[in-house]
């Protein structure tokens, strides 16, 4: 196998355009994810009638799924009953669908680790549920999942390389397209790898310094 | 069985192979695993350093840039093989570092006690290793290496991307196929047949290791059994 460094330099503006798609689209999905997850961990966490359900059947069916198969479902499944996305739509929806429930157990496990006692405290000082939950439980249940919330983050992000099967045209479709053209391999393989490893030990970098900062004593 | 459009054969051929991926990435998984991650918790630097590097290198990497990689790189050095054996060989590598992570974690996490009194004692490495260690260390291996086998489970379907004919590609043909020739492509049924396969696999797989992992929390002596899984239950249904 030779190694060609020129290769790799002229090939860079394909790949570079399909880090920047692969980047925008885990990004997009890491923050719904983030959020779809804290909705539904309150909702589980208060116990809100139905909805609790809901999530909870949710939670429990994207966890025991393949991503790809409920991508599939997205794209190829739903256009049957008129709903229609373009696959950038669909794998941004598949990638939040599938963090989101992950997340909704994380950020819950969060919930009930805040000690009890901060919540009693909190509605002996006439706080209201909502207000206990906004002030009170949540700033420190985001705190506790933190490191949970980051893995499940760096998943999605590694999880979007799965997105070529919805046809969504990223990184690893550009490079595999690369190889198919140019028989190429060990070039683009290996660029991959470097890629993929590095963004992912950036994002776990970021938590840490994330958790340090925002870090309070007794949690 | 009409509502899957005659899709039905295929997709059963397509779970066989789904089937024959994940048992044989599982099985590797297990036995590499525990082959990386028991030298991995011993002190010695060079061995320390070693099962490191593959432990996080087969990890950090997207499951599927590790089957190309097989997929790609193994015919290059005269070893022929299909997607079949490269997503088993990809997916095995990714499952024994995540298991070898379970392992080393497991055994380091008993306490420093124990094996002392086990030198005291005049046990050898290897009489302290399975006398002492493993039986505690296995306890706490044991629950979350079934998420894991629903986690290796689940990513057998991604070997459908470098072509093994799993459920999943075969779904993706039969979807095809059909909406060419009888203009209905059963898309959705199709698809949620799918994933009501993985979720009738997977969901018991993850409950059980959920249950094991909650009896080892409230470990009560005499308290295993049928008291343990009806407050399990109960505890699951409020909270």
């Amino acid at each position: 196998m030779d190694f060609s460094l020129s290769f790799l330099i002229e090939s860079w503006p394909v790949l570079g355009a399909g880090l920047a798609r692969t980047l925008a689209v885990s990004a997009g999905s890491i923050a719904l994810a983030f959020l779809l997850g804290a909705v539904c961990a309150w909702i589980r966490h208060e116990r809100v009638p139905v909805l609790t359900w809901i999530v909870y059947g949710y939670v429990e069916l994207f966890r025991s799924t393949p991503i790809l198969a409920q991508a599939y479902l997205i794209y190829f499944g739903l256009p049957s009953l008129g709903i229609r996305f373009n696959s950038d739509v669909a794998a941004c929806i598949a990638l939040t669908l599938w963090g989101g429930a992950y997340n909704t157990e994380n950020i819950r496990a969060g919930m009930i680790a805040v000690p009890p006692g901060l919540s009693e405290a909190s509605s002996a000082l006439g706080f209201d549920r909502l207000k206990t939950m906004r002030l009170i439980i949540l700033p420190l249940a985001f705190r506790i999942s933190i490191p949970s919330v980051t893995n499940i983050s760096i998943s999605i992000f590694k999880s979007s390389s799965l997105m070529i099967g919805i046809g969504f045209h990223e990184l690893t479709y550009a490079a595999t397209n690369l190889i198919y053209q140019t028989f190429r391999i060990s070039e683009m393989l290996i660029s991959l790898a470097v890629i993929y490893l590095s963004i992912s030990t950036l994002i776990s970098y970021a938590a840490r310094r994330l958790a340090q900062r925002v870090h309070v004593a007794g949690v | 069985m009409d509502f899957l459009g005659g899709a039905q054969g295929l997709l059963w051929q397509g779970f066989l192979v789904t089937l024959q991926i994940s048992g044989a990435s599982l099985v590797i998984s297990y036995v590499a695993g525990m082959l990386v991650g028991v030298p991995a918790s011993t002190d010695v630097r060079i061995v320390q350093w070693l099962t490191r590097a593959y432990i996080e290198i087969w990890r950090g990497l997207p499951q599927l840039i590790t089957m190309f990689m097989v997929f790609f790189i193994l015919p290059q050095t005269g070893v022929n093989i299909g997607p079949v054996i490269s997503g088993i060989i990809g997916l095995s590598l990714w499952g024994s570092a995540n298991f070898a992570e379970l392992v080393r974690g497991g055994i380091r996490s008993i306490h420093a006690g124990q094996r002392e009194a086990a030198t005291a004692l005049g046990l050898s490495w290897l009489q302290q290793m399975y006398l002492v260690i493993a039986p505690q260390a296995f306890r706490r291996i044991i629950p979350p290496s079934f998420g894991l086998a629903a986690a290796i489970i689940q990513g057998s379907t991604i070997a459908s991307l470098i072509g093994a004919a799993d459920i999943i590609e075969q779904s993706h043909r039969s979807v095809a196929r059909l909406l060419f020739s009888e203009g209905n492509a059963y898309s959705l049924p199709i698809m949620l047949t799918v994933m009501a396969a993985f979720f009738c696999i997977c969901y018991p797989l993850m409950l059980l290791g959920r249950y094991l992992e909650y009896r080892l929390d409230r470990q009560a002596p005499g308290d295993g059994g049928r008291r343990g899984l009806l407050r399990f239950l109960r505890a699951r249904s409020t909270g």
